[in-house]
């Protein structure tokens, strides 16, 4: 059975592009000052935070990433029915 | 937000490329290029003003002071 894609699909999926994308430029911004604490704390709220909103979304729709990297194999085994990345 | 007067500061500079007579092709008035905020800014300071998650998505950069609007001066283009 295809999983349905619904709305929340794409919240949560906009909410985890968003946060890596703040990890992103966080861990960029941490190679060149270290020492920066506030930065390194929020670098830590977010990967915190970002772990968190990815467990939600394969506690729903599957793992997002293969091999036991996400270890949340989600409802069941059917990564390969689901609807593909690109074709959500 | 291209603004012709040139003393106030733009982040869209123009030249007038050099047209010679044995040029096939018809001038081309203004060129323009693209002095980013990163070229004025040496070393980054810490505690730079951020935008909010989404918001640094769809513009492409966490931080406030590196934000680089993008708006093709050519669009108007006549020649």
């Amino acid at each position: 059975m295809v999983k349905q894609i619904d709305d929340e699909y794409y919240q949560l999926m906009r909410q985890i592009q968003a946060v890596d994308f703040v990890l992103v430029e966080l861990t960029l911004y941490l190679d060149t000052h270290p020492d920066d604490e506030n930065a390194l704390k929020q670098f830590n709220q977010y990967s915190a935070y970002s772990r968190q909103v990815k467990q939600v979304f394969e506690g729903k729709y599957g793992p997002l990433m293969q091999f036991g990297v996400s270890n949340n194999p989600g409802p069941r085994w059917d990564w390969g029915s689901g609807p593909w990345p690109w074709q959500v | 937000m291209y603004n012709p007067n040139l003393n106030q500061f733009t982040p869209i500079k123009q030249y007038k490329p050099f047209h010679s007579t044995f040029d096939p092709c018809p001038p081309l008035k203004r060129k323009y290029y693209r002095t980013p905020p990163n070229l004025y800014i040496n070393f980054q300071p810490p505690n730079l003003e951020q935008f909010p998650p989404y918001e640094a998505l769809m513009k492409g950069t966490l931080w406030k002071a590196l934000y680089d609007y993008y708006e093709n001066p050519y669009k108007e283009r006549k020649s």
